[in-house]
């Protein structure tokens, strides 16, 4: 019985840590900028909704035990799509976002099979159609992508909900929800996270983890494309190798958010905590002034700490 | 019997052998310049880097562990000759793998002393050191001793230095992991830790020992790659981690640990290096090798995963 509370308060205190975390760097960057406003960090969580929604696609995935490498190419991969297909015009609205969506389907089906049919580990699979992608990006633009997003849809991530709340937050919060309402409320959901937690236990209970893994993969690369969609929405444009950073930073981002390795913890909000810690401390950097190198030494150093302190804990 | 010994693992070098042989043999026939004496020198300075950081890789795999932050050390190894080659002269050499070994020991201590799993913590290792690089160069350029260029490519020896320092290398690595207790000891800590443990290997100094000689070798490829280039890059190695763990299980090195040797990774080595001469010499798109090398590496990973568990 004490064991099971434990349990369950471990991931509800990741979250609370992430939480406090948050609330400091905030507090930090409130007093570097002298008072600043609410709406310096909202303007923030405005630009970390493409990471944040990443984050939980990758919060999921690493709920099952695995790692998906190639978020970040297929971030690449909406926006390019993305762009070349509205090629400016509001009047491709929905060609554009079908086929974005749908080679996102498709990035993450590859994902899911390599990793299931073929038996390849996942970080490896991952990262090869990683190259992949990004080859192909390559091969079909040239280098030089072309096309624009029209002013009409970069609403979603530049418009201000009664100049209050970013549209991109509330996009952000509502796929949140949804995940947290599908893990935790669903059946489908629910067979995910015990296949995660303990697959062997999973495979006794009779529950078939390969489709429930390639589910997992189908939905992070969604959530990549709806990442990068997002993206696209903010810069306006294509461009090559955009968010090639997204795959570490949507690690960091779970992992601060008290996601593990072993798998069977999925903590959206936490995620939601760790993406916003990731951008604020971007914030940060530069209102100190300090280099932009600086920020991968500040990740890094992240990572080590949320996971040190995470296994510190479980055996003390 | 060892499983690390190298007799058993002779078979799992084949499908690395025929593949690097086929490739050439292709590219021979379709472009008469490939076996010119030009491109054989140039093929042999492009292989040497990509064979260095290959075998550091390699070790770390035969250890159970894996080294993703192979690519950002060799960023760091150019980055440091690039700006401090032409006023300290030759100690750049010592400091630079000082510099490699130094990151391999912080990757070993978060695994070890935090019990971070191996993966993440060479990302985090990686992208710490990228930091660092960019500090100290923030964009390519900075420059090289040429005295490093002549000696390593400019010489007329019997075989290109290259070369031959790829062989040796490699040829001193086998015989220390395949016949020496040092050797038995990593490959029976990849098998089975607890088992390496019991007969008295302390996994501290195995898991310490293959972080800082990946390390190293990372850091040495990283010297080869910007003396050929005679200048620096902070973004130059990031397309060769892949490219070592892609060569590594291509030449039959088992990710489980304990399983492999590196002549097998010696021949997939090779066989990367052709991809992009081939591409070059048959002038295709370059931006296909990209594309070539990932489906060629979830082949091999078809391959030689085949029948094992796929987790993580």
């Amino acid at each position: 019985m004490a064991l099971l509370i434990i349990d369950r308060l471990r991931p509800v205190s990741a979250t609370v840590r992430a939480a406090a975390l948050l609330a400091l760097l905030v507090a930090v960057l409130l007093v570097a900028t002298g008072g600043g406003s609410l709406q310096l960090i909202l303007d923030n969580a405005r630009q970390a909704a493409p990471l944040g929604i990443i984050a939980l696609g990758q919060a999921l995935i690493l709920m099952m035990g695995r790692l998906d490498l190639s978020v970040g190419a297929a971030a690449g991969l909406a926006n390019v799509v993305l762009a070349s297909a509205f090629a400016g015009n509001p009047a491709n609205l929905a060609p554009a976002l079908a086929l974005t969506l749908g080679l996102g389907l498709a990035v993450g089906l590859a994902n899911g099979l390599l990793v299931v049919a073929l038996r390849i580990p996942a970080f490896l699979a991952t990262l090869a159609t990683a190259m992949v992608i990004a080859g192909g990006i390559l091969v079909t633009t040239g280098g030089s992508p072309r096309g624009s997003i029209p002013a009409s849809f970069r609403v979603i991530t530049e418009g201000w909900i009664g100049g209050v709340m970013p549209w991109s937050v509330v996009i952000w919060l509502i796929v949140g929800v949804a995940l947290m309402v599908f893990v935790h409320f669903t059946l489908a959901g629910r067979r995910m996270l015990i296949a995660g937690a303990n697959a062997r236990a999973a495979r006794h209970s009779g529950i078939a983890a390969g489709p429930l893994v390639v589910a997992s993969f189908v939905v992070s690369a969604l959530m990549a494309t709806l990442g990068g969609i997002l993206l696209s929405a903010i810069t306006g444009m294509a461009s090559i190798g955009i968010a090639d950073s997204y795959a570490v930073d949507s690690i960091a981002a779970a992992v601060i958010g008290g996601a593990v390795f072993s798998g069977g913890v999925f903590l959206p909000a936490g995620a939601a905590c760790g993406a916003l810690i990731i951008f604020l401390l971007q914030s940060l950097l530069y209102v100190l002034s300090l280099p932009p190198a600086a920020r991968f030494i500040v990740q890094g150093a992240i990572i080590v700490f949320a996971l040190a302190l995470a296994n510190y804990r479980k055996e003390g | 019997m060892l499983e690390g010994s190298i007799r058993r693992n002779l078979l799992m070098t084949l499908p690395a052998l025929v593949l690097v042989t086929a490739m050439a043999a292709i590219t021979a026939g379709a472009s008469p310049s490939f076996l010119g004496e030009t491109n054989l020198a140039n093929l042999s300075s492009r292989l040497l880097p990509v064979a260095l950081a290959t075998l550091g890789q390699a070790i770390v795999l035969f250890a159970g562990c894996i080294d993703l932050s192979v690519g950002s050390v060799i960023s760091l190894a150019t980055a440091l000759m690039a700006t401090l080659s032409v006023p300290l002269g030759w100690a750049v050499v010592p400091l630079t793998l000082i510099a490699g070994a130094l990151c391999g020991a912080v990757t070993a201590a978060g695994i070890d002393r935090f019990r971070i799993n191996p993966l993440v913590m060479s990302l985090a290792s990686a992208a710490m050191v990228k930091g660092v690089t960019l500090l100290i160069l923030p964009s390519p350029g900075g420059e090289v001793d040429y005295g490093f260029y002549a000696l390593l490519f400019e010489s007329d020896r019997l075989v290109a230095p290259p070369l031959a320092i790829t062989l040796l290398v490699y040829a001193l690595a086998t015989i220390l992991l395949g016949w020496s207790r040092m050797g038995r000891i990593v490959y029976g800590y990849g098998s089975d830790p607890r088992a390496a443990f019991a007969r008295g290997a302390s996994p501290r100094r195995v898991v310490y020992g293959v972080y800082i000689v990946s390390g190293m070798l990372a850091a040495a490829a990283g010297m080869v790659l910007s003396i050929r280039i005679l200048s620096g890059d902070p973004l130059i190695g990031d397309a060769y981690t892949l490219d070592t763990v892609s060569a590594a299980i291509l030449g039959g090195v088992a990710l489980t640990g304990g399983r492999g040797n590196v002549i097998g990774a010696l021949f997939a080595a090779a066989a990367l290096v052709l991809i992009n001469n081939t591409f070059n010499l048959l002038e295709l798109d370059t931006n296909l090798q990209s594309i070539a090398k990932g489906l060629i590496f979830i082949l091999a990973l078809v391959f030689f995963m085949r029948g094992k568990a796929g987790e993580a």
